[in-house]
């Protein structure tokens, strides 16, 4: 016969609101097996742990009832009430969700008390049958695995590699430092981004625990927290980098001059073997097996004529490999929206003074295309009017995305202020829907640019014509004044959406984790577990999250280290004790759960048994402790109901099905 | 290709040129044209406006009756207003099964939705009548350059016409290729002329006109082209009026004709000006293709054309030289044996 305690939380008014929490608690006093019911306003506070404590002691309670809030909100907070302050075991322990499953559903307290009662009757009935559980230890492999080599990914990596764990950064582009190095200066300080990233990224280079792989990617991860094992393939670079020096003389012969550089966003070209840009990490070249003569059509080869030390091999091949990772930090970026398929109405790519917020800032950058001097891309004149279109695919649930790209209001008003700072009375119009800037002197920096005398229009441009001497004709609205705008401009830059890079979704699937609806990686809990995800062990950084600026990344790169730091100490972590067990002697060895498990954690093994009082050697299932997830598909598959799951057995849910429909 | 046609009110009236060139094309282009029986008005701008069922109602019994004549023959509206009146109830039919019978209701008859509403472009964009266009053009535009203008009701709203791209449409541009056109690419495609505010508002509509005029101009076109008898007069009605304006305000006229795309066709078929409706244009539009026909014709290599003639010219002059290398050696060789007797 079990002791069970009921402990009804008023949840302040979030329960209490729509359920009549002390009728719950009286009706419990009803319930089979119960010997103690009362309720307490916030059940979670330290006051409300002491009183399940003192009720525990007092009453000799041997199981224990929780009504509140979901089970993922608390429930690992009450096992641990249970287990450090209690005699009991904390696997004793149900809760009963009547907030998020009732009070938050309902409106009417005649409806939400009853279905209270009734849920707290299946958590009783399943308390009864709840035996104890323990946890094993699962070791940790100290390395972590960064994948994606930009600011947060360095940041990450930087922060757990001086903490003392080696790292391995897995870049998918030649060379690390992601968008950073491409723009010019960063909002609100103005300081020139190259020069706040080149260190990091050199840091990177020179730390004797940091490992970097470019022009790399994750295939495959298999594995749980503290024990990943990855296969990471490194694309042939066609370049030994142990000899070569970067001394560019390849680049220089190289005859494929007409390739559209990624880096400068396809406003001037590149050779085939190439460095993305001078302080590329690593600081040599690779091929472009693509656009490579000799890669393509066995002609040419002079880049090994002329190379030094000869380092160029054209046989080089893909290497894959398999390694252990006792946490991986996902900081893959964004890419910004295609805006040419979608807005044909600003000329759909057709106009060349039409660019992106990332041409832009190639245009300005004095490494870029022009060396720094703002320019026409159509005809190389210096621009005299710019108009700067705002929320170019973000905030369109009609033909881009829903959500706010966050960090465009800000660039936008520095690009007004570059433009106005570098041409000499220079006219800067920014259409805009609203202002957003809420960071640390950021308020300030969009005032000031107003002072220098950028021009803000609240409303959208509806169309941009190209008129035949040239200028780009500009079609919006005031809406403050209500008047119709046309501005004749000689360059328009457009803000674009922050859009999840290509890729995402396999990535995803390879380390089992969740995308919001978006494409951006889930974390745990929005408010509360940012840089975590539902995988434990998998922790998120940067943009790959959601659109943001660099220091939100940057702090919530360093977030995301102190999470793999505090794994990587321990030396083990516990297991769940919530998985799949099978009896062996009712298993008849089908292997239903093997087909049906999605973590690959049931074999098939041949064990000797004891039956009969004889000795039968059989095949029967055996599951992975460590890699099940207690999801209970196999027990479903389990045709004669060997497999159970430890913690949501059978029994227990048919006791809640049993205690429901008595009701 | 065979269509039933829904004339509309334009269709006689402001819109007999373009009939009238229509008819003239479709006769010689394999295009075979059915009347809708007992059609009525689509609705134009005051049907829809006045309530759903009515703007729906309204272009759906005609519809019905080219369904019950016709069956699933695709239902032909020169005018873009009536195609776009046609096309909403059509879609309307077509997306939900309780809107349709709703509509059957209304009109008292059965509707089932099943022929396509096509615009007076779309003929020409099958591969067979466009052959046989080009078959018959006979005195071909040497190049004019026009403009296309669509108007708003051709390609949007996009979830009823699904017909072309909203923001650079490129079908009429095909079509009047075939009759020798060079199309230019200009901004103006799709903006507003004024719409009815050509009645009941001139003054708020010439200068939309005005703007659309001189954007083709400054885009390097001749002519205009249209595909719908509301935008063809709105361009061309007030072109005079709006050039008295601007000599008053000290700025140079604006003279550009503006066809229908189907007068364009007829003229190259060898269409006199009567047969082609040119008589009816407000800004005198004979002359300028009378000129263009006498132009002579450049034709423009595309990119691989151009290679391809370059390395036909280099083979041409390598097999030369090396023809001239073997005469001279063969020359010296029959000296030698010249020699040698």
């Amino acid at each position: 016969m079990s002791r069970i305690g009921v402990f009804v939380c008023h949840c302040g008014t979030n329960i209490a609101g729509t359920v009549d929490v002390e009728a719950v608690a009286e009706a419990a006093r009803q319930m089979p097996n119960v010997v103690y019911a009362g309720t307490n306003k916030y059940m979670c506070s330290a006051q409300g742990q002491d009183y399940i404590v003192d009720l525990v002691k007092e009453h000799n309670l041997d199981r224990v009832v929780i009504a509140s809030c979901s089970p993922r909100m608390h429930e690992r907070l009450f096992r641990k009430v249970l287990a450090e302050k209690t005699d009991l075991n904390p696997y004793l322990l149900e809760v009963a969700n009547i907030r998020e499953q009732c009070s938050w559903v309902h409106k009417d307290k005649q409806i939400g008390t009853p279905k209270a009662i009734s849920l707290v009757a299946m958590a009783v009935a399943k308390a009864d049958c709840d035996t104890q559980l323990f946890t094993h230890e699962i070791p940790v492999t100290k390395r972590a695995l960064i994948i994606g080599g930009g600011i947060a990914g360095i940041q990450a990596a930087l922060d757990i590699a001086d903490a003392g764990f080696p790292v391995t950064i897995v870049e998918r582009k030649t060379t690390i430092g992601g968008k950073m190095p491409m723009l010019d200066k960063t909002f609100p300080t103005l300081d020139c981004s190259a020069c706040i990233s080149t260190p990091k990224m050199s840091e990177c280079e020179a730390h004797p625990l940091i490992e970097i792989k470019t022009l790399s990617e994750v295939e495959k991860v298999e594995g749980y927290i503290g024990n990943f094992d990855v296969t990471i393939r490194e694309k042939a670079k066609y370049i030994d980098y142990d000899a070569c020096t970067g001394c560019g003389m390849c680049e220089t012969k190289c005859p494929q001059k007409k390739i559209p550089s990624e880096f400068n966003q396809g406003m001037s070209m590149r050779t085939a073997i190439y460095k993305p840009f001078p302080q590329a990490v690593p600081n040599k070249p690779t091929i472009d097996a693509a656009h490579c003569r000799m890669l393509t059509e066995g002609k040419c080869g002079v880049c090994a004529k002329v190379c030094p030390t000869g380092a160029i091999n054209y046989q080089d091949v893909d290497r894959v490999t398999t390694e252990r990772y006792g946490a991986i930090v996902l900081a893959t970026g964004y890419d910004l929206i295609d805006w040419t398929k979608l807005y044909g109405e600003y000329g759909g790519g057709r106009y060349a003074d039409v660019i992106s917020g990332l041409q832009f800032e190639r245009l300005v950058n004095a490494s870029g295309p022009t060396e720094g001097h703002i320019l026409r891309p159509s005809d190389g004149t210096e621009p005299k009017t710019m108009v700067i279109v705002k929320c170019v695919g973000s905030r369109d649930p009609h033909k881009g995305v829903p959500y706010c790209s966050r960090a465009c209001c800000m660039y936008g008003a520095k690009h007004a202020h570059q433009f106005m700072d570098k041409i000499p009375g220079g006219k800067c119009f920014v259409f805009y829907m609203d202002v957003r800037t809420p960071g640390k002197n950021y308020d300030e920096f969009y005032m000031n640019t107003l002072h220098e005398g950028a021009h803000y229009i609240r409303g959208r441009i509806s169309k941009i014509t190209r008129r035949s001497d040239g200028k780009l004709v500009c079609l919006g609205e005031d809406t403050l004044s209500g008047n119709v705008v046309e501005v004749d401009a000689d360059l328009v830059v457009l803000e674009t959406a922050m859009v999840p890079p290509e890729g995402e979704k396999k990535l995803a699937q390879a380390v089992n984790t969740q995308l919001g609806p978006e494409g951006f990686f889930s974390e745990a809990h929005p408010k509360l577990r940012p840089v975590e995800t539902n995988t434990g062990g998998l922790y998120l950084a940067g943009t790959a999250q959601g659109p943001k600026d660099i220091p939100d990344t940057v702090a919530q790169a360093g977030a995301a280290a102190a999470k793999v730091i505090g794994l990587l100490c321990k030396q083990s972590i516990e297991s769940n004790p919530m998985v799949a067990h099978v009896d062996d002697a009712k298993c008849s060895g089908c292997g239903a759960c093997v087909d049906i498990c999605p973590y690959s954690a049931v074999t098939l093994v041949e064990k000797t048994l004891r039956e009969n009082s004889r000795k039968v050697t059989r095949t029967v299932a055996q599951v992975n402790e460590g890699l099940c997830q207690g999801c209970g598909a196999c027990t479903v598959a389990c045709r004669p109901g060997a497999s159970d799951l430890l913690g949501f057995n059978d029994e227990g849910i048919m006791r809640e099905v049993e205690a429901y429909a008595m009701r | 290709m065979r269509y039933a046609n829904f004339p509309g009110c334009s269709a006689s009236t402001t819109g007999k040129a373009y009939t009238e060139s229509f008819s003239f094309v479709a006769r010689r282009a394999g295009i075979d044209i059915d009347e809708v029986p007992d059609w009525n008005c689509c609705g134009a701008s005051a049907g829809r406006l006045q309530s759903d069922d009515l703007g729906d109602a309204l272009p759906a019994r005609s519809l019905a009756n080219a369904e019950a004549a016709f069956g699933d023959e695709p239902v032909l509206a020169l005018c873009a207003g009536c195609y776009s009146n046609l096309r909403r109830a059509l879609v309307h039919a077509r997306e939900s099964e309780d809107r349709r019978r709703q509509i059957e209701a209304l009109i008292g008859q059965p509707y089932e939705a099943k022929a396509d509403v096509v615009c007076g472009i779309d003929p020409f964009l099958e591969p067979e009548t466009a052959h046989a266009v080009k078959a018959r053009v006979t005195q071909p535009l040497n190049g004019l350059k026009v403009a296309c203008y669509y108007g708003c009701a051709l390609v949007r709203p996009r979830a009823l016409t699904d017909f072309d791209d909203e923001e650079n449409p490129q079908s009429m541009e095909t079509v009047v290729k075939l009759a020798g056109a060079d199309p230019v690419e200009w901004g103006r495609k799709t903006e507003c002329c004024g719409a009815s505010h050509h009645v009941s508002n001139p003054a708020a509509m010439k200068p939309l006109v005005e703007r659309i005029l001189a954007d083709a101009i400054d885009a390097g076109a001749e002519a205009i082209a249209t595909a719908c008898p509301l935008c063809n007069m709105n361009l061309d009605m007030r072109e005079a009026e709006i050039n008295k304006a601007r000599a008053a305000r000290g700025e140079a006229p604006l003279d550009i004709p503006v066809y229908f795309f189907t007068q364009l066709l007829a003229s190259a078929m060898g269409a006199s000006d009567a047969e082609a409706g040119i008589a009816r244009n407000f800004v005198p539009a004979g002359a300028l293709l009378a000129e263009a026909k006498t132009r002579e014709v450049v034709v423009e290599l595309t990119p691989e054309e151009k290679k391809a003639a370059r390395i036909a010219a280099a083979k041409k002059q390598a097999a030369a030289r090396k023809a001239a290398q073997a005469a001279a050696a063969a020359a010296p060789a029959e000296a030698k044996e010249a020699a040698h007797e």
